[in-house]
């Protein structure tokens, strides 16, 4: 169903957890149709639209060779959906600021999404937006809240989601472990999922 | 000087010949028939419809065609017939032909042509403005244009066959309905950019679904039809049966056909799931993905079969009381939109809105146009079949002519016969 995007530079890896943990909360909530094992494709490989939806994330700087950006583009055209998230969480980070502009250069411009946008109560509902992360609240101390996902939009659809509060560290554990928490913290990831399905 | 035996052979031959111009002339005088034929041509129809409406001493009259007449041609040639003139006609030289023409139910417009024609003719398809393409192949051929000025004309030879088009009457919004997957997104989004207003509802679990658009009954005051895209999808759909019964259209994809819910619209059976060979790209259109479900249809009601692949069955259709049906075998439309070719996302578009428009349910648009044409069965219709061709007598042997000739034979002969026998002395 979906797959984490591999691309030159950067580290693409830094989260592994959160495939499995998000296939988890999909099969968990609804009764959509998931491969058991993650997949990862190469955003250089044609093979990335065999994947309506990628997940990316990463600390370092990100600059798309021509074969990426070109994938990239083919792949939003023509009706993909890629969530970038960035694994820093901080403000004006190398990550923020050389995804964002590539991603400006290579699907247009990106705004802020309104937080009573659809995307939040698709399946559940996040009457405030997007749910804050252990690190924006204590974790590094920074106390840096993002009130706002951004995203590139084509005819009124979110196609390209970005995210600065660090998704890809909040939702890195293994799926059991979701039994100590009150409540699942991937239920937004679900809700993104099923957004890109249906929109 | 000849001899009283010579005389008297001669004036012998001139008596024979006299009695023969005699029976001549009274055997010419007894074919009425064939005297009172009067033949016509294309190029002399229109003066010889006039008089042969008039004429009193014409019996029998003789339409000898290169290609068929206008409708008012072909309605006097009728008339003349019922109104008890001999008519026959000929014109095997005139091709069998027909022609239809009709607007597509595509948000996009657009009129479709179905012309057939003998395949050794040149077979021109053209509007006001001038000649629009040339159709080669089989003898019937199915053309869609984007847009036409004024009526269709075909043409076979020197035979043209003309149609006008009629206006195009409301197209409703489609219904689209199944689990939630890359295909309900994507045939959603395909439905949109070419145009159709979408309402969707899709399941993503048991107790959950995800609609968009105001959702209402299955009713044709608001869809034009529906597309199932699974069996989750015709599972939970109310009302089928019923829409196509009242004219609306169905489409049933992947295993919706599965589901008893629409047993009673099917005249085939949804087969097993087939997976593309290894190496199948997705963008190859004989599998529009990368698996799919053949149909096989089924005695007595058998439907159309429009598509076949690998000698099974991928797209065919049939009526319902006043709506129709049709039924895909694919299921992964969506892979052929993504992973395909560069134009792959416009031709699933186009694909798909073409199979919603084959069954959308349109609102009858009152018109007095003519869609359809046949020329030469109108001829049959009107005159009914053709007679052997007839050709009109020269002049010397009109029945007048040949009277008078054969008077002017007898007169003579039987002046010489009489000058002989003064000559040898008789009375």
């Amino acid at each position: 169903m979906w797959a984490t995007a591999q691309y030159e530079s950067g580290d693409w890896d830094s989260a592994p957890l959160v495939a499995i943990n998000l296939t988890d909360s999909v099969a968990r909530y609804t009764s959509l149709r998931v491969s058991a094992s993650p997949v990862i494709v190469s955003l250089g490989s044609s093979d990335v639209l065999r994947y309506p939806f990628l997940f990316l994330t990463g600390h370092l700087p990100v600059r798309f060779t021509e074969a990426e950006r070109a994938n990239v583009r083919a792949f939003v055209d023509r009706g993909g959906f890629l969530f970038v998230d960035d694994h820093n969480h901080d403000i004006d980070g190398v990550f923020h600021k050389t995804a964002t502009e590539e991603l400006r250069r290579t699907c247009g411009a990106i705004a802020d999404l309104p937080n009573n946008h659809e995307l939040y109560s698709t399946l559940f509902r996040f009457p405030d937006g997007p749910p804050t992360t252990g690190h924006e609240l204590n974790g590094w101390g920074d106390n840096l809240v993002h009130k706002n996902l951004q995203a590139i939009l084509r005819n009124g659809r979110v196609v390209v989601l970005y995210s600065s509060k660090d998704y890809s560290s909040e939702w890195s554990y293994h799926p059991e472990n979701k039994r100590f928490q009150a409540i699942d913290n991937t239920r937004f990831g679900v809700n993104v999922i099923v957004y890109a399905l249906t929109r | 000087m000849p001899s009283r035996v010579d005389r008297w052979r001669a004036e012998r031959a001139l008596r024979l010949v006299a009695f023969a111009s005699l029976m001549a002339w009274i055997a010419n005088a007894a074919r009425p028939a064939l005297a009172r034929v009067d033949v016509a041509t294309d190029s002399s129809l229109n003066e010889a419809l006039p008089r042969w409406t008039r004429a009193a001493n014409v019996d029998s009259v003789h339409a000898q065609l290169d290609t068929v007449p206008d409708a008012a041609g072909i309605a006097w040639l009728g008339a003349l017939a019922r109104g008890g003139v001999g008519m026959s006609w000929s014109g095997p030289g005139i091709p069998a032909m027909a022609l239809e023409a009709f607007p597509s139910a595509e948000p996009a417009g657009g009129v479709t042509v179905l012309a057939g024609a003998p395949a050794a003719s040149v077979r021109v398809v053209s509007d006001a403005l001038g000649p629009l393409d040339t159709l080669v192949g089989g003898p019937t051929s199915a053309v869609r244009f984007a847009s036409l000025e004024g009526g269709v004309t075909f043409t076979s030879g020197i035979q043209p066959a003309r149609v006008g088009v009629a206006p195009r009457g409301a197209t409703r919004r489609v219904l689209v309905t199944g689990a939630a997957g890359w295909e309900a997104k994507f045939v959603v989004a395909a439905l949109e950019e070419a145009g159709w207003m979408v309402d969707a509802r899709v399941f993503i679990s048991p107790d959950h679904d995800v609609t968009q658009g105001a959702l209402a009954a299955l009713d044709t005051a608001r869809y034009s039809a529906v597309v199932l895209l699974d069996s989750a999808g015709a599972e939970r759909a109310r009302g089928v049966e019923r829409f196509v019964r009242d004219g609306g259209g169905v489409v049933l994809a992947g295993d919706a056909g599965l589901s008893p819910r629409v047993a009673s619209l099917m005249s085939w059976r949804v087969l097993k799931r087939e997976l593309a060979p290894l190496g199948t790209l997705a963008g190859d259109t004989s599998w529009r993905g990368l698996s799919r479900l053949p149909l096989q249809p089924t005695s007595p009601a058998r439907p159309v079969v429009l598509e076949r692949r690998g000698g099974r069955a991928t797209l065919v259709a049939r009526r319902h009381h006043g709506g129709r049906v049709v039924a895909l075998a694919y299921d992964q439309t969506w892979r052929w939109r993504m992973a395909g070719g560069d134009s792959s996302r416009v031709e699933h578009r186009a694909w798909w809105s073409r199979v919603v428009a084959g069954v959308a349910f349109r609102s009858v648009a009152s018109s007095d146009v003519t869609t359809g044409a046949a020329p030469l069965a109108s001829l049959y219709a009107a005159l009914g079949p053709p007679s052997p061709s007839v050709r009109a007598l020269p002049l010397f042997l009109s029945p007048s002519a040949l009277s008078n000739a054969l008077g002017v034979l007898l007169f003579a002969a039987l002046l010489a016969e009489w000058w002989l026998r003064r000559a040898r002395g008789a009375r």
